[in-house]
């Protein structure tokens, strides 16, 4: 009876390979290995578990049904982070388009309680330990609106340019940087509140 | 784009060597501008590297198996395409003139099958955002700018005198 | 010798067949002759100001009023003028809102209007509006002294 290939010391380069050629135990390998960063990227944006296993299992069907096209331009993860990223996007466009609009989230959009905050004067993060301080973003992140916290993911975790946000968040170089500016404002302001709640 | 855009620009290293040495110029002078530079500073110090550790909370296996189970559903539906080809053929000379029916009425109606087709597009340094209202059945676009340099209505209009009647 | 039920198209699929390309290409004529796509267009002045100051306009009629009172926080809105056009597919049209704004309104294929706001010679925004649902198309800005401006686009 042939044994099963050993995967665990395989290079991402040579899994995809396989993959494409149609080795399901390569691809199930890529998935074991990226499972988690997949996850996390659906979580963060969802802030949902279950929504976030669904969107995750989705976008590695997804990847595994259009393996062919990719090229290797850029890593395996990054290409499947951005699977995961758009169907994210997508499912927060239908949940948005069944919410009632309202005009607080268009001010919050356009910072329309930034605009008044004072700026933050002292470091609101200084001195934390690095736990501490990823408990403490998170749950600032929480509590942002799904365009402040994606803008915020995809400019400071996943990299991306103002432009390729722009065209990932289907909207203009300028939204792109207002939300970003209302986003951080509002983050300060929120790190700097649980500072304060931590002294008192 | 305003100078708070621009400082958060400069941050992030989207500016162009003219506008980096007209800010670089203004926060030696501009207090405000140089401390609200510094709160954005601290807010993208703070978050590099520090996203949250998740773990999907499902087992390898159990998480595996339903990424199978969805690969195999989506190859099934393609294999079952060609399978049903007899069934299909049967019916080939009704359907063919329903379809043309319908292709028309496509085309007439200007292909009217979605609403999702919205978007803007505004200049670079103009802030913009849209949204809808499904309660009065608005689709708004609002163009964010402070100091209302682009007004439609002319002061004379806001201010006229009554006109006689 | 009896004969089996042959499975070749019968009598009646042909003449759904003939039926259905029939009432296609009547479509296809009617489709030929240019529709056109009634626009109105209302630019409102929106401020918190009493009425008083804008003597010369008039109020915004009490529909629209209280659509844009849900959305927006102003207490008035004023009309400051209307223009009604019958747009066709493909061809431009300009409606002049004031002396400094205008729209150009486009039908374009897929029943998408494409609306450019012109200020000052300027395009402030391009957007492409689905006419598949029965919205109106709101472009709004700040202006001066907080208080706002309003382009209301209306497509029948």
């Amino acid at each position: 009876m042939p044994q099963p290939t050993d995967y665990t010391t395989t290079l991402d380069v040579q899994l995809v390979a396989a993959s494409q050629a149609g080795d399901m135990p390569a691809f199930e390998e890529l998935v074991a290995r990226h499972r988690d960063k997949i996850y996390a990227r659906a979580f963060s944006m969802m802030r949902n578990e279950e929504e976030a296993i669904d969107l995750a299992q989705e976008a590695w069907v997804k990847a595994w049904q259009r393996l062919k096209q990719f090229q290797g331009d850029s890593s395996f993860a990054t290409w499947m982070t951005r699977i995961v990223i758009n169907l994210c996007l997508d499912q927060l466009r239908r949940q948005k388009r069944t919410r009632a609009e309202s005009i607080e989230q268009l001010d919050e959009e356009l910072g329309g309680v930034e605009r008044q905050m004072p700026v933050v004067a002292s470091n609101p993060t200084e001195g934390l330990e690095r736990a501490e301080l990823r408990k403490r973003i998170d749950k600032a992140m929480t509590q942002l609106s799904y365009e402040h916290r994606t803008v915020l993911i995809l400019h400071e975790f996943e990299e991306m340019e103002y432009k390729q946000i722009a065209k990932v968040m289907n909207c203009s170089i300028g939204t792109v940087m207002s939300r970003l500016f209302y986003a951080r404002r509002r983050l300060a302001s929120l790190l700097q509140s649980l500072k304060k709640e931590q002294q008192s | 784009m305003n100078t708070e855009m621009k400082l958060q620009a400069l941050l992030d290293g989207e500016l162009d060597a003219r506008e980096t040495r007209e800010i670089e110029a203004l926060l030696t002078q501009d207090t405000k501008s140089a401390a609200l530079m510094q709160e954005l500073k601290w807010t993208k110090g703070a978050m590099v590297g520090n996203e949250a550790e998740v773990k999907l909370p499902e087992s390898r296996e159990f998480f595996w198996s339903k990424i199978q189970r969805g690969i195999e559903a989506g190859e099934k539906q393609a294999a079952a395409a060609p399978a049903g080809r007899a069934w299909w053929l049967k019916l080939l000379y009704p359907a063919t003139g329903l379809a043309a029916m319908v292709a028309v009425m496509f085309v007439v109606s200007g292909g009217r099958t979605t609403d999702d087709a919205d978007s803007e597009s505004v200049p670079e340094d103009v802030n913009a955002v849209s949204f809808r209202s499904e309660s009065e059945k608005m689709s708004v676009v609002y163009v964010a700018d402070e100091n209302g340099n682009f007004s439609p209505v002319s002061e004379e209009v806001k201010n006229a005198p009554e006109a006689d009647k | 010798m009896r004969l089996k039920p042959t499975s070749k198209p019968s009598r009646w699929h042909f003449l759904v067949l003939l039926l259905g390309l029939g009432w296609g290409l009547l479509q296809v004529v009617a489709a030929s002759v240019p529709v056109e796509t009634r626009v109105q267009a209302v630019l409102v002045w929106g401020t918190d100001e009493a009425k008083s100051t804008a003597k010369n306009l008039k109020e915004v009629d009490a529909k629209l009023r209280e659509k844009l009172g849900k959305i927006f926080k102003w207490q008035n809105y004023f009309e400051v003028s209307r223009k009604t056009a019958g747009v066709t597919a493909g061809k431009p049209h300009t409606l002049k809102l004031s002396d400094d704004c205008s729209v150009e309104i486009k039908i374009l294929p897929e029943n998408l209007a494409e609306v450019k706001l012109i200020g000052k010679g300027k395009t402030i925004v391009t957007r492409r509006h689905s006419l598949a649902k029965p919205d109106a198309l709101v472009l709004a800005g700040d202006d001066k002294n907080n208080t706002a401006w309003f382009v209301v686009l209306n497509f029948n």
